[in-house]
């Protein structure tokens, strides 16, 4: 980079010869085997992890109408006839849409009760926190089963709204999680100094706590969007007709037949997501870079 | 004061719900133990179970027995390469379930590479999609990640001079790993084997798309119930069955091990 070396570098010791290398190569022949094993072992367990996405993404560019690999050719007529189709640009739509209201409810229940769990001193505490924090850990086919139940009771099947709010439930754990640990790291005495300082309570929260939160609340936005956009247990069955997100849309029609069309979809749905978690990398690393300034 | 609200609202969509849902297991369609009693003395339902516990418990073998390798590599390696290939973890990781579940239809269906690739070996044109093996194999890639991220967490702890102290005290390299680094990482292997299995009991997804009828979870069976029977007592009964088994597991493995925050990044 052309900034200035930062101040230090040049004072740094240098690095004694020969350590690198002594770190950890290996030396008998044994070893050696073992390493270069090792080396096999993982490349092929992590080509095994990749590999699937990777044809998922390829397969969206074939240039005939059945999938087929390797690939015919190139084209991007699915990517066309995806957009030219209004199920399935409307399936997005409703997915952003539901993904984006239920991330906003998550991220305020999840930041309000990770404030509270912090500042709170009652017993009570740890059965708050895991009424908030089992969504994650109670199986989906459970949570489908008792949404699809409450929902058919009070007739709301298939109206997007309360879909949303069914979906902030398993976005919470991520947020409450994302800001307990950030609070951790806040130090409690800077409201208690505005405080004396004469601000109120609002404004204490609004200018000193709030901020220092920033990094942290929209991490688990994020991780609370992307859970809703992606959801695709519970939705089999609050979906009725009027609410086929992107996911519903997707798994009706890997049933009925598989085209490149469906890739497009897949890669639509891999690119938002890992999209938004490499975003959020990227803000993290951004930020480490600064602080350290 | 500030725990009202979301204790309020937890309390009215996902505590009602679940709880109405364990209720019905009870009431629906008369009051009573007449659902269980029913599950109990179905055959059908008992087969399901042992699949279902069987396929999970080699999917969680499995998935250590794959992710440990790696998450030993990766704890070892450089800090600036292991940041690059644990996105190649990850991004796996945040790709939907149901895609990874297509995915593995197109690798395994009749045109799927795997079929290509395997069929001098096997003279078998057909392709493993809706049979155990497809079930396992997609299973064992989406949960992959978990068993990974946790025990690199573990060996990322442990203290590196360890296997080299063991190495000058005369240890070879085998024995310096299996008797002074394994015995640490046991705690992580464990519970991320146990986690997998938790996770792999209620999988609706991956085996109602890659597995066939033979293939049937307890999860696919309560979807079934729902849907084709319409028979919500025996699919409230299941799911609690279901709930009570997981919830079960996930507090043992919690007491073995201090593994906090299942949100693995």
């Amino acid at each position: 980079m052309a900034a200035p070396a930062a101040p230090g570098a040049e004072t740094r010791p240098a690095r004694p010869p020969g350590r690198r290398r002594d770190r950890r190569s290996p030396t008998t022949p044994l070893e050696r085997a073992l390493h270069w094993g090792l080396r096999g072992v993982v490349t092929l367990v992590l080509g095994f992890l990749v590999t699937p996405i990777v044809i998922v993404i390829l397969e969206s560019f074939n240039s005939v109408d059945y999938l087929s690999f390797p690939l015919e050719g190139w084209s991007l007529r699915h990517y066309r006839q995806f957009f030219a189709d209004s199920a399935w640009v409307d399936a997005t739509l409703l997915s952003a849409r539901i993904a984006v209201v239920s991330a906003l409810i998550a991220t305020v229940v999840g930041t309000v009760a990770a404030w509270g769990l912090a500042r709170s001193k009652s017993r009570g505490k740890g059965l708050v926190f895991a009424l908030l924090y089992s969504p994650l850990l109670i199986p989906i086919i459970v949570l489908a089963m008792s949404y699809y139940f409450t929902f058919a009771d009070y007739k709301v099947i298939g109206q997007w709204q309360f879909i949303s709010v069914a979906y902030s439930v398993m976005g919470i754990p991520y947020v409450l999680v994302a800001v307990s640990n950030a609070l951790q790291q806040f130090d409690p005495e800077l409201e208690n100094a505005a405080r004396t300082l004469g601000a109120g309570m609002t404004r204490t929260l609004l200018r000193i706590t709030l901020p220092s939160l920033t990094s942290a609340i929209s991490a688990g936005a994020l991780f609370a969007f992307v859970i809703a956009f992606d959801e695709a247990v519970i939705i089999l069955f609050v979906s009725g007709s009027g609410s086929v997100t992107l996911p519903r849309k997707l798994w009706d029609a890997v049933r009925y037949d598989l085209t490149p069309t469906l890739a497009v979809a897949g890669t639509i749905l891999i690119a938002v997501c890992v999209g938004l978690f490499l975003l959020s990398e990227l803000m993290k690393i951004l930020r480490e870079r600064r602080e350290r300034r | 004061m500030a725990l009202g609200i979301p204790v309020a609202f937890m309390a009215i969509v996902y505590a009602y719900p679940v709880g109405a849902m364990l209720l019905k297991s009870f009431t629906e369609p008369k009051p009573g133990f007449g659902n269980f009693r029913r599950a109990f003395t179905d055959d059908a339902i008992w087969d399901v179970l042992v699949i279902t516990v069987r396929m999970s418990a080699e999917v969680a073998v499995l998935t250590v027995v794959l992710g440990f390798p790696v998450a030993y590599f990766l704890a070892r390696t450089s800090k600036r390469k292991a940041r690059f290939l644990v996105l190649l973890v990850i991004i796996p990781f945040w790709t939907s379930i149901l895609v990874r579940s297509f995915a593995w239809i197109v690798l395994l269906g009749d045109n799927g590479l795997v079929t290509k690739i395997l069929e001098p070996l096997t003279g078998d044109a057909q392709g493993m999609l809706y049979s155990e093996s497809a079930v396992i194999i997609a299973m064992t890639h989406i949960l992959l990640p978990f068993p990974i991220l946790i025990i690199k967490g573990t060996l990322d702890q442990l203290d590196a001079t360890l296997p080299p102290a063991a190495r000058s005290l005369g240890a070879g390299p085998v024995r310096a790993f299996v008797h002074v680094y394994l015995p640490l990482a046991v705690p992580a292997i464990v519970s991320s084997g146990m986690l997998v299995f938790v996770i792999a009991l209620g999988f609706y997804v991956t085996p109602a798309l890659v597995g066939g009828p033979k293939q049937s979870t307890i999860a696919v069976v309560i979807a079934q119930a729902v849907q084709v029977n319409f028979d919500w007592g025996m699919a409230a009964t299941l799911a609690t069955m279901l709930l009570v088994i997981a919830t079960a597991l996930t507090m043992i493995v919690r007491r073995l091990t201090k593994v906090k925050g299942m949100v693995a990044l």
